[in-house]
């Protein structure tokens, strides 16, 4: 019996997917099972791809049925970390089970986490590798891919340097893919690395960072259940990480009290105590603007800001100037309405603060997620459990991957590019520096320092490594060769300048399960490679989550068809390029296959700085093991083997593995010894600033034996203290070949720093305040500044952006220049963009899951009832969208409230379509998404963040017309 | 005896459609067919609720009264399954069903709807044996026999949709209830609702 | 002359209007017995409705918003997905199982029993007097093709039709539920596929007849003396009696509702709306179980229950005498005789020249 779906269109894509259902004799998931059996027939095996087939028939199985394999793994989707138990049968995926006894998501799941079993199918999958020839897909082995892609990469490192391939990585990387992507980067000799933290939360981390140390989420989602309030800002849980919805609301149900503000009342909205609507962009306003009633009513938490907190008055004059009039101008948020929210977060204390994209995605990223900080310091909610600054980050590992800095700006554990940097890896790589130096660009460019130790190109911005003139770019020559490792281009800005950048180069060669959009969206008849790389259900390793918890995954199944786990890819070249001994000098490779554990091991001797050193391999399988004995609210184990741990051993986990540490809950939260995972903050900025204290003062952590601020820990510190007759003989040595007494916590290999220092109850990093005033900034108190295609030219000359700047991360910044001409009387609405919860970043995967792609067929603009009647448009008709950069985009409109008079939204998760053109029959055979639509990011413009280079994606410009 | 019941509880559901991919991933429902939807009302607007809806397996079932071929029968546990080698495909189940529950996989012309399809609670099909692949390949998966509820009550993110024994959930539901204070606390209720 | 004429036009114009009166009064009283049962049902849900909003819990005037058929977003993109729970069904499912069904069975059965009694009572009306022998043509070979082409699709049809509405009741005591859906299976193959030959047929055959069937003056008096079934008598009749119009009007309107309902209730893929689907399917039984019963009188009497009749539409001819004694305005005109001014008051008096061969007339 053949099965359609309802609707006709898209008819042909949803063909197979109905193949074999109800009412024949048997599906495909029985068939699967029951392997080499000939109950299919041939009806049915003609709709399995032919490695479904090698793998149906590759399994052992003697029979139906076989033994059922229980495999813990977590979802590849979002950074909550949910638990997933897949049923495996003679190798064949073939149930998933809630996990009821995983500490984080408690069994629970989301539209796409209850869908990830699709990935034993995989139909849409690239299956092999292919080259375009002549317009064409050809099939090529995987040893003619890595021979001819090394081979021109070989060409262009000759002629134009190592800076001319650009390595753009991936947040889908588990821990030790990432580290060794980073790594592989090194050695081939570029900093033009880089991965999709850059667009999410780059500001948050360089904001938070640097107010308070690390530039993670604080505390957990399950520590939301001791929150009295919950302010969730610029996110949207329901949608982007439904799962978090379960500790929201059970801490709602508790009495606590939800605040959103948002420019869309979302769907989180909707379950708000209290809901603030602002105008996109203006979210320093209305943070300054509820400081301004927390201020003017004392319900600041004056003790907490003496002892923990500098540069609080620089904050308060600012607020000053906030005054509700000038806020309500500013943000179109009455007095009223911002008072009540700065009184539900000052008299419900604990408060946690959450933000995301909303929040970061701006030219003044870094001002918000700093005055979100400021906020939280006011009250006294960092370092409290029900406290803290919960960021929601995006993908599944972004949080690791962003620790293992797949980032332009440092190695592995924020260490920097300095010398310093760069010899404290030699010496965890076991590597001559020299030799490591020698991989490089030798010439200086940006202010006499060398390519080595200057930022590499932002991911947001390689479109300009690749268009903007040689000689304003600060290295040797253009970005000539791409490669995407699992990226979506569509979810960047300015797609039309990113087609023309994809045309321009020799060389793109796409590293992905799906052949994505950068498969189709150029019109280049050669040069493009697609190499299948496996997902994650089909290797192993450890991942963490966005409350820095690691969590180890289990391998589910085999790699699909012929695709290969991505450390296997990264090893093929390095063999290519000659330094797979020096890539993997400590790591067993059988195979042509890294071994995961030698990896994780590695990264454990190298990763002092943020505490990824306690984690190895064997302690993360054991709570894995035993993920049912965590307490559900503190995430601490109550008895078992791992009793007294946190789950996941969150980083900073201190020392090295046999020390034991149990990992840090919560950041900086002084109630705790910090050798059972007390903290407090970092002291990162030295110890006075223009003659000011910045250690703390009079607040410690319990059992702090210094009790009072002091500065990081070195070997000369302990030897002042007395403390180094702690230290071990091996770590003596061991402190003795790094740099003597010059060694710190964060380069001493042998942990033993650490150790003493925890011993008598301090923190290695020092015990320091939180900065609200940023010295190094652009704007060390942040500020209000309007956007670049802002829709309030009247603000633009009291909140005007920045000057433009010539060299930044190797690229020429524009700022004013933009900002100056005024286009508001041809794209009259602010254009906005967010996600749905059925599809994740650029959607190539979800949308080619047919579980999820049933659910969001059309691309869609979401417009208010206001602006569709001025514009003649009516709900469900096709609308073109204009950008304020001329992109013309082609969308269903959808008529609705949800988004103010004024603003347009749209979701991001589109592709295939550009322009108003279908490119579907551009993608290789069978392996197009059964979903495609318009990118928002297409008609997205320029605008960078002046700390990070985040893309502006929140607020531009735009008009509307009938199609 | 126990009555199995479906409850959403419209405070939580996010309208994530969690428990729609879960019934597609352990049902091995093909595109088209939807056993069960999320509806948010008052979409985008103060008052906005999503509810989670799918057979709700009566107890005095609507599709049972009006079977031509009476294929429908409530199990021991409430369950309301119907004998899809009996089903003549008519439609008048899905005529009498409140709730838009009965699905068919075909909508072809001179009446060609092919054998209906719903929600089976997890609990596979009346004549088939229990977990068989027959009755896999043609009901769905039987959670029920192995002593687990159905996946999308049971993978809800929320943990909105409840599903159970009728008293059990209720209960729960009553739990909650009264915690919130037995009225929904949320932003716009009052001007929506003119309290 | 004149005179006459001017009478005639008067008497026609006043004919017309009568008939035009019987016709709407005998739609008016069907359309009565059909809709007259729902409004009851909207009544009772009402009821249950009023019974929700004294409730002091907020969500209760939500949920009755709900009730009332609120519809919103869904992803799901089947038509009325957004609808999240509709009552309209109950409706249905009530007068369907709760009223049609008994009251359609009371009705055939009364029907049954009422042509039982009869025939048991009356025996079939015989041609009074000897037959003629003489055969005058009354059908011709397309009338009588399309009479049989509807009436054996309409049999099986309503067999079918009836299947499906109470085998449920009827048949799967005898055969058991598995034995009974597979004959439920063909029934319904048959029903949705013969449709369509029924309702080409069924057009075919109302066109051409219409003429004939427009109600005249005579037919008042027929109707007024039941036709004669009781009394004995012959009142006047053309081509079709009083009775056979009726059967035909009723046939014209209850067919054109049975095959516009039928053909939109065969054609989910144009996705009619559900209560679209659901009025049309209660119109369709309502207007079927009409027609069933009806043609069952039908079919007595043009079976055993008028002698010749059936004969009549099988060879296409009847006695001359079956002609006079039933149809005598018919006969005379065919005849070529103007009507004889007496004729309406009684048949017997009229005697027709027998033998004459016109053509329309042979010797048997």
């Amino acid at each position: 019996m053949k099965l359609i779906r309802k609707k006709a269109e898209n008819q042909e894509q949803a063909q197979g997917v109905s193949a074999g259902f109800k009412g024949s004799s048997v599906d495909r998931r029985t068939f699967l099972r029951n392997s080499g059996l000939a109950a299919g027939g041939t009806a049915l095996t003609s709709m399995l791809t032919p490695g479904m087939m090698k793998k149906a028939h590759a399994a052992s199985g003697s029979a139906a049925g076989g033994k059922i394999e229980k495999i813990r793994s977590i979802c590849t989707h979002c950074a909550v970390g949910c638990g997933v138990y897949a049923e495996v049968q003679n190798g064949v995926w073939t149930g998933q089970e809630p996990a009821f006894d995983h500490p984080i998501s408690l069994g629970a799941h989301c539209a796409k986490g209850a869908a990830v079993r699709e990935h034993g199918h995989g139909e849409r999958r690239l299956k092999y590798p292919m080259k375009l020839v002549g317009g064409q897909w050809k099939r090529v082995s995987w040893n003619q891919a890595i021979d001819e892609v090394g081979d021109q990469m070989m060409q262009i490192r000759e002629k134009s340097g190592p800076d001319s391939v650009y390595w753009l990585g991936s947040a889908k990387f588990n821990n030790e893919q990432s580290y060794l992507f980073r790594k592989f980067a090194a050695m081939w000799g570029t900093n033009n690395v880089d991965h999709q933290a850059r667009i999410c939360h780059s500001t948050t981390v360089a904001g938070v960072a640097n107010t308070w140390g690390y530039g993670a989420m604080t505390n957990s989602l399950n520590d939301i259940h001791n929150s009295k309030s919950m302010l969730v800002i610029g996110g949207n849980p329901s949608e982007a990480h439904p799962v978090s919805m379960l500790h929201i609301f059970k801490a709602k149900e508790k009495g606590a009290k939800l605040l959103v503000i948002d420019p869309r009342f979302t769907r989180t909205a909707v379950h708000a105590d209290h809901y603030v609507r602002i105008r996109p962009g203006s979210d320093v306003a209305i943070i300054w603007g509820m400081m301004w009633h927390i201020f003017n009513n004392g319900w600041e938490d004056q003790e907490y800001i003496d002892q923990r907190v500098f540069g609080m008055e620089d904050v308060k004059a600012e607020v000053e100037k906030w005054t509700p009039a000038e806020v309500e101008r500013v943000t179109g948020a009455d007095e009223a309405t911002v008072k009540k929210a700065a009184e539900i977060m000052a008299k419900n204390s604990p408060g946690t603060f959450i933000w995301c994209m909303g929040g970061t995605q701006h030219t003044i990223g870094n001002n918000n997620t700093r005055a979100y900080c400021a906020f939280q310091l006011a009250l006294g909610n960092i370092g409290k459990a029900g406290g803290g600054a919960n960021i929601f980050r995006g993908h599944d590992n972004v949080q690791g991957a962003t620790d293992f800095c797949i980032l332009s700006h440092s190695l592995p554990g924020y260490y920097g590019l300095s010398a310093g940097a760069w010899k404290h890896w030699s010496r965890v790589w076991d590597l001559d520096f020299n030799w490591v130096k020698s991989r490089f660009d030798q010439q200086a460019y940006e202010g006499g320092k060398s390519p080595m130790h200057t930022k590499g190109i932002p991911v947001s911005r390689w479109i300009d490594g690749v268009l903007e003139d040689k000689e304003n770019i600060t290295q040797k020559d253009n970005i000539r060769a791409m490669v995407l490792w699992g990226h979506a281009p569509n979810s960047q800005t300015r797609g039309k300048e990113m087609k023309t950048a994809m045309e321009k180069l020799d060389l793109m060669v796409i590293i992905d399960p799906y052949p994505t959009v950068s498969a189709v969206m150029h019109d280049r008849k050669d040069g493009v490679y697609l190499l299948p790389a496996s997902t994650q259900f089909e290797t192993y390793g450890s991942l963490t989550a966005s409350n820095r918890s690691l969590q180890w995954r289990d391998r589910v199944i085999a790699p699909l068809f012929e695709s290969l786990p991505d450390h296997t890819i990264m090893y093929k070249f390095a063999r290519k390029f000659g330094f797979d001994k020096e890539f993997t000098k400590n790591i067993k490779v059988v195979n042509e296959e890294p071994y995961i554990e030698d990896i994780t091991r590695e990264f454990n001797g190298g990763m002092w700085t943020i505490g990824y050193t306690g984690q190895s391999p064997e302690r993360l399988k054991l709570q894995q093991k035993n993920w049912h004995t965590f307490n559900t609210t503190s995430l601490k184990a109550e008895g078992g083997p791992v009793d007294g741990e946190y789950y996941g051993l969150p980083w900073p986990c201190w020392g090295t593995p046999e020390m034991k540490h149990p990992g840090t809950p919560n950041l900086y939260d002084p109630s705790k010894p910090v050798a059972e995972g007390g903290l407090n903050f970092r002291a990162r900025f030295g110890v006075e600033h223009e003659g000011v204290n910045l250690l703390a003062e009079g607040s410690f952590p319990v059992g702090n034996e210094l009790r009072d601020g002091h500065p990081e820990f070195s070997m000369a510190m302990l030897e002042r203290l007395g403390w180094d007759s702690d230290l071990t003989a091996a770590e003596k040595a061991a402190i003795a070949k790094v740099a003597g007494s010059k060694t710190n916590w964060k380069t001493d290999l042998s942990g033993g720093i650490q150790r003493v220092a925890i011993k008598h109850g301090c923190a290695p990093f020092g015990n320091a305040k939180a900065r609200v005033k940023v010295w190094t900034f652009p704007d060390p108190v942040p500020v209000h500044r309007e956007p670049l295609y802002t829709s309030r030219r009247d603000l633009v000359a009291k909140y005007p952006t920045y000057e433009d700047r010539k060299s930044h991360y190797r690229l020429p910044t524009r700022y004013e220049s933009i900002q100056s001409t005024d286009h508001t009387g041809q794209y009259p609405l602010i254009l906005t963009s967010g996600r749905l919860v059925e599809y994740e970043g650029g959607g190539d995967e979800s949308r080619s899951n047919p579980w999820l792609a049933e659910l969001q067929q059309e691309m869609f603009a979401e417009i208010n009832p206001k602006d569709a009647n001025d514009n003649g448009i009516k709900d469900g008709l096709d609308i073109w969208l204009e950008g304020a950069e001329g992109a013309r985009l082609k969308v269903k409109a959808m008529i609705t409230r949800r988004v103010a008079p004024g603003v347009v939204f749209m979701p991001f998760h589109f592709g295939g379509h550009f322009e108003g053109k279908d490119l579907r029959n551009k993608y290789p055979k069978g392996s197009d998404p059964y979903v495609l639509g318009e990118a928002a990011n297409t008609a997205l413009t320029y605008g960078y963040d002046s700390v990070t280079q985040m893309q502006e994606t929140k607020c531009s410009l735009c008009k509307i017309e009938l199609a | 005896m126990a009555r199995m019941k479906f409850l959403c509880d419209a405070e939580r559901c996010i309208e994530c459609n969690a428990c729609i991919t879960a019934c597609k991933n352990e049902n091995d429902v093909p595109w088209g067919i939807n056993r069960r939807r999320v509806v948010t009302l008052n979409d985008g607007e103060p008052g906005e609720k999503s509810i989670s809806v799918a057979c709700m397996h009566c107890t005095d079932a609507p599709c049972q009264a009006v079977c031509p071929v009476d294929c429908f029968s409530t199990t021991s546990d409430g369950v309301v399954l119907h004998n899809k080698d009996m089903c003549i495909g008519c439609g008048y189940c899905f005529y009498a069903c409140p709730f838009g529950a009965p699905q068919f996989p075909q909508n072809e012309a001179f009446g060609v709807r092919g054998k209906m399809d719903k929600c089976t609670y997890c609990a596979g099909g009346p004549e088939t044996a229990d977990g068989s692949a027959e009755e896999e390949s043609k009901y769905g998966s039987n959670r029920l026999a192995e002593g687990k509820l159905p996946l999308c009550a049971e993978m809800c993110s929320t943990k909105a949709l409840l599903a159970g024994d009728s008293d059990q959930i209720s209960q729960t539901f009553t739990s909650r209830v009264m915690q919130r204070g037995g009225r929904p606390d949320t932003w716009g209720w009052s001007s929506a609702y003119g309290e | 002359m004149l005179n006459s004429e001017n009478n005639t036009t008067d008497e026609g114009s006043r004919r017309k209007r009568r008939n035009r009166r019987i016709l709407w009064t005998f739609v008016a009283m069907w359309m009565i017995v059909v809709l007259a049962p729902i409004p009851g049902y909207f009544m009772t849900t009402d009821t249950v409705q009023a019974k929700g909003e004294f409730t002091d819990n907020p969500r209760s005037a939500y949920w009755g918003e709900i009730r009332q058929g609120g519809s919103g977003y869904t992803t799901d993109r089947a038509p009325e997905a957004g609808n999240l729970v509709n009552d309209s069904g109950e409706i249905w499912r009530v007068l369907r199982n709760d009223t049609i069904s008994p009251y359609g069975a009371w009705l055939i059965a009364f029907i049954l029993v009422a042509v039982a009694g009869y025939f048991m009572f009356a025996g079939p009306m015989k041609v009074e007097g000897e037959l003629s022998g003489t055969k005058i043509k009354r059908w011709n070979l397309y009338d009588r093709c399309i009479h049989w082409i509807v009436a054996v699709t309409f049999f099986v049809m309503s067999i079918s039709g009836l299947i499906l509405l109470y085998g449920r009741a009827v048949l799967i005591p005898l055969f058991g539920r598995e034995g009974f859906a597979g004959l439920a299976m063909f029934c319904k193959d048959v029903h949705d596929l013969l449709g369509i030959p029924f309702a080409v047929a069924l057009v075919m055959m109302i066109l051409p007849w219409l003429k004939d069937n427009m109600f005249r003056s005579e037919d008042a008096e027929w109707l007024a003396k039941s036709g004669g079934m009781f009394d004995g008598s012959h009142p006047s009749s053309g081509k079709n009696n009083a009775g056979e119009k009726i059967w035909f009007w009723l046939l014209t309107i209850g067919g054109t509702v049975l095959i516009v309902s039928g053909v939109i209730l065969v054609m989910p893929n144009l996705e009619p709306l559900r209560n679209t689907m659901i009025t049309m399917h209660i119109l369709h039984s309502v207007s079927g179980l009409i027609l069933i019963a009806v043609s069952l009188g039908h079919t007595y009497m043009g079976s055993i229950g008028v002698e010749g009749a059936f004969n009549g539409m099988v060879t296409g001819e009847v006695d001359t005498a079956w002609a006079k004694q039933h149809h005598d305005l018919w006969y005379a005109e065919q005849m070529g005789e103007e009507a004889p001014a007496k004729a309406k008051k009684s048949a017997k008096s009229s005697s027709g020249p027998a033998g004459l061969s016109t053509g329309k007339v042979s010797a048997s």
